[in-house]
C-alpha cells in the first residue's frame, strides 16, 4: 500500500532580478524584472509503507523544496500530493499528527531549556497520553543513549547530541512518516553511523516510512534500498543504488601491487592509468573487458596484490548529473 | 486548550532564564520618566495649584508615572521581532508542520514570558498609588482600582492583537524590524504612553477616538486617575473588548494572507 503519492508535481518560484550597483537598485525601485525559477519540474513517484527512500542531488536540485511540499510548508504550483490520504497543503491536523520533519539545519528544541521540556510540550501538542509518552521517551532515549542529557539545557549540548534530541522530539508522537532533511550534516562519522543504525533499527521495529536527503553517500548506501536522484528539479533515477553502477557506469577499477618496478607506459597498454607509482597502480578498464584484462595482467606482470572494484558511487552519481 | 497552557508554562519557564535582562528592561523606564517629571515640574512651577490641559499637578505626575508602568505592563516584549526573525529564517516551518495555530502559540508563549513582568509592574503600580494617596493627595476608590485592573488586562490583550496586525508585514517587507520599531514608538505616543492625549487638543482627540490606541494606556490610566466619570467606565471597558475583537480578526485575516504568499512563493 503506498503511503505517499506524488504526481506531476511542480514548483515555480518567483523572484526579482537584482543587478549589481546602486544605479540598478534605484531602477529596481520602479521597474522590477520578474524572473521565474522552476525548482521542481513535473516529478512523480510513490512510496510504500515502511520504505526508506533516499533523496540525493546537488545543492539546489529541488530536494528540500519537494520535502517542504510533502510536509505542507510550501504549496505546489501544479500537480498533486497525497500523504496518508490527505493533501498536505490543506494543513489538516489529522495529517500533522502522523508525520514529522527534521531539518538538520533548523531546530525545534527550545534553546535555553532542557530538551525534556520540549518533549513534554510536544506531548501536549500532539495529544500523546502520559503512558505512551513515558514508554516512547524511555525507548528512544535508551536507543540513542541520551538519558542523562535530557535535563541539560539544549545550548550546552553538542551538535550530535542535539540531533538525537531533535529525533526524539519528532518521534514521540509515533509518526507514520518521517522526513529527514540532511540529518547528519556536520556530524562526525561515528555520530553519523550511530544515527544511521538507530534509523535502521527504528524503521525495522516500527515500520515507519522514512524519506531522507543527504549529501553523505554513506547515509544513502547504508539506509536506503531505494534512491531517487534528482537534479534541476527532475528525477534522473529511481531505484536501488547498487544498480546505478551496473546501469550507468561502464568502467571498473583494477588495483595492482608489483614486486618489481613497472613503467607507466607498459601499464597504459592495458587501460587508462588512474594512479601510478613504481610499485602500485590503478587502471580503469571497460566493465565487460575487466576479466580478460586482469587475466592478461596477471600473466604478464609480477603482481603480488590485485583487486577489481566498482567505481566509487559518487563517480557514478555525478555522471548522472 | 491544554497544549496552549503548556506552551504558556514554557514561556514562563524561559523568562526565568533571563532574570538580569528583565531587571535591565525595567530600569530602562526610569530615565524617560525622570525627564518628563522635570518638565512637568517646571511647567507647574509658577503655581502648583494651576490646571494644565485639565490636569492638576498631582494628576499629571501620577499620569506620567503610571502611563510609563502601564506601557511596560501591556508591552508585547518584542514578540513581533521574534516572529519576524522566525519568518525570515524559515523557522516558521517548524510550527506550520505541527497541529497548532501559530498565532495562538506565540500569544501563549508571550503571555508566559510576561508573567514576571506583570507581577513586578503591578507591585510598582501599587507603590505609585500608595504614594499618590499620601503625598499627592489624590484619593482613589476601591471600585476604580478594580476597574483599573480589568482595564489594564484588556489593554494588554488589545496591544498584543494590534502588534499581531503588524506582524504579517514581515511576509511582504524584506526586513520588517524597522517598521516594528517605528510603529511601537508611534503607538506608544498615540496610546498616551508619553503624554496625556489631551495635549493633542480637541481635533487630535477626535481622530484618536476612531483608533484603538487610546484604549491601551490613556483610558486605563484615566480610570485610576479620576479623569473619567465612574458611570462612563463600563462603556470604556466594552469598547476595549470591541477593539480587541476587531484587531483579533484583522490580525487573523492578515496572517492568513501572509502565510498564503509565504507558502506559494518561498520559504
Amino acid at each position: 500500500m503506498s503511503i505517499i503519492n506524488v504526481s506531476n508535481l511542480s514548483k515555480v518560484f518567483k523572484y526579482y532580478k537584482k543587478s549589481e550597483g546602486i544605479n540598478a537598485s534605484l531602477k529596481n525601485l520602479f521597474n522590477r524584472k520578474t524572473l521565474y525559477k522552476t525548482a521542481v519540474d513535473n516529478i512523480s513517484f510513490s512510496i510504500e509503507k515502511g520504505e526508506i527512500v533516499g533523496f540525493i542531488g546537488p545543492n539546489g536540485a529541488g530536494k528540500t523544496t519537494t520535502m517542504k511540499m510533502l510536509s505542507g510548508i510550501l504549496h505546489p504550483t501544479s500537480g498533486t500530493i497525497n500523504v496518508l490520504g490527505y493533501e498536505p497543503k490543506d494543513q489538516n491536523n489529522e495529517l500533522k499528527r502522523q508525520f514529522s520533519i527534521v531539518m538538520g539545519q533548523k531546530n525545534q528544541l527550545w534553546w535555553d531549556l532542557p530538551a525534556i521540556e520540549t518533549f513534554r510540550l510536544n506531548k501536549y501538542i500532539y495529544d500523546v497520553d502520559e503512558q505512551n509518552y513515558r514508554k516512547k521517551l524511555d525507548e528512544l532515549s535508551e536507543l540513542l543513549e541520551v538519558k542523562e542529557l535530557m535535563d541539560v539545557q539544549v545550548r550546552r549540548l553538542s551538535l550530535g547530541e542535539r540531533m538525537k534530541m531533535e529525533l526524539i522530539a519528532s518521534l514521540l508522537h509515533d509518526p507514520k512518516v518521517l522526513y529527514l532533511d540532511e540529518p547528519t550534516i556536520g556530524l562526525d562519522f561515528v555520530s553519523q553511523k550511530k544515527l544511521r543504525d538507530f534509523l535502521k533499527y527504528y524503521n525495522e521495529q516500527n515500520g515507519i516510512t522514512i524519506l531522507l536527503t543527504s549529501h553523505y553517500i554513506n547515509d544513502i548506501e547504508d539506509l536506503c534500498k531505494r534512491t531517487i536522484i534528482i537534479n534541476h528539479g527532475s528525477i534522473l533515477y529511481d531505484g536501488a543504488l547498487d544498480k546505478i553502477n551496473r546501469d550507468y557506469n561502464s568502467k571498473k577499477i583494477i588495483k595492482l601491487k608489483f614486486s618489481n618496478q613497472i613503467r607507466q607506459d607498459v601499464l597504459s597498454t592495458y587501460g587508462y592509468v588512474n594512479d601510478y607509482n613504481e610499485f602500485n597502480a590503478e587502471i580503469e578498464v571497460p566493465r565487460n573487458m575487466a576479466n580478460e584484462i586482469s587475466r592478461n595482467l596477471l600473466s604478464d606482470l609480477p603482481i603480488i596484490d590485485f583487486t577489481i572494484e566498482d567505481m566509487p558511487l559518487e563517480n557514478a552519481i555525478s555522471l548522472l548529473y | 486548550m491544554k497544549k496552549y497552557y503548556q506552551i504558556f508554562l514554557m514561556g514562563l519557564n524561559e523568562a526565568m532564564q533571563y532574570r538580569l535582562n528583565f531587571v535591565l528592561r525595567l530600569i530602562s523606564i526610569v530615565f524617560p520618566v525622570t525627564i518628563q517629571i522635570f518638565i512637568w515640574n517646571s511647567v507647574y512651577s509658577a503655581d502648583k495649584g494651576s490646571v494644565v490641559y485639565g490636569f492638576t499637578y498631582g494628576q499629571m505626575i501620577i499620569y506620567t508615572l503610571l502611563s510609563a508602568v502601564v506601557s511596560k505592563f501591556i508591552s508585547s516584549q518584542g514578540i513581533e521581532q521574534i516572529i519576524n526573525y522566525e519568518i525570515k529564517n524559515g523557522q516558521l516551518n517548524k510550527y506550520t508542520v505541527k497541529p497548532i495555530s501559530f498565532l495562538r502559540y506565540m500569544f501563549s508563549v508571550g503571555l508566559g514570558k510576561k508573567i514576571p513582568l506583570m507581577i513586578i509592574t503591578s507591585l510598582i503600580m501599587s507603590i505609585i498609588l500608595i504614594f499618590a494617596q499620601i503625598k499627592l493627595g489624590v484619593s482613589i476608590s476601591i471600585l476604580r482600582i478594580l476597574f483599573f485592573v480589568i482595564s489594564c488586562n484588556l489593554a494588554l490583550l488589545l496591544n498584543y492583537f494590534i502588534m499581531f496586525c503588524l506582524v504579517p508585514f514581515a511576509f511582504w517587507i524584506n526586513d520588517a524590524n524597522s517598521l516594528f520599531i517605528i510603529m511601537t514608538l508611534i503607538i506608544n505616543v498615540f496610546s498616551g504612553g508619553v503624554f496625556p492625549l489631551d495635549i493633542f487638543g480637541d481635533v487630535g482627540n477626535r481622530v484618536f477616538d476612531f483608533l484603538p490606541f487610546k484604549y491601551c494606556i490613556y483610558y486605563p490610566v484615566s480610570i485610576i486617575n479620576n479623569r473619567i466619570e465612574l458611570s462612563y467606565i463600563p462603556q470604556i471597558l466594552l469598547l476595549q473588548i470591541v477593539w480587541i475583537m476587531i484587531s483579533y480578526f484583522v490580525a487573523k485575516g492578515m496572517w492568513k494572507a501572509g502565510i498564503k504568499t509565504y507558502s506559494a512563493f518561498g520559504g
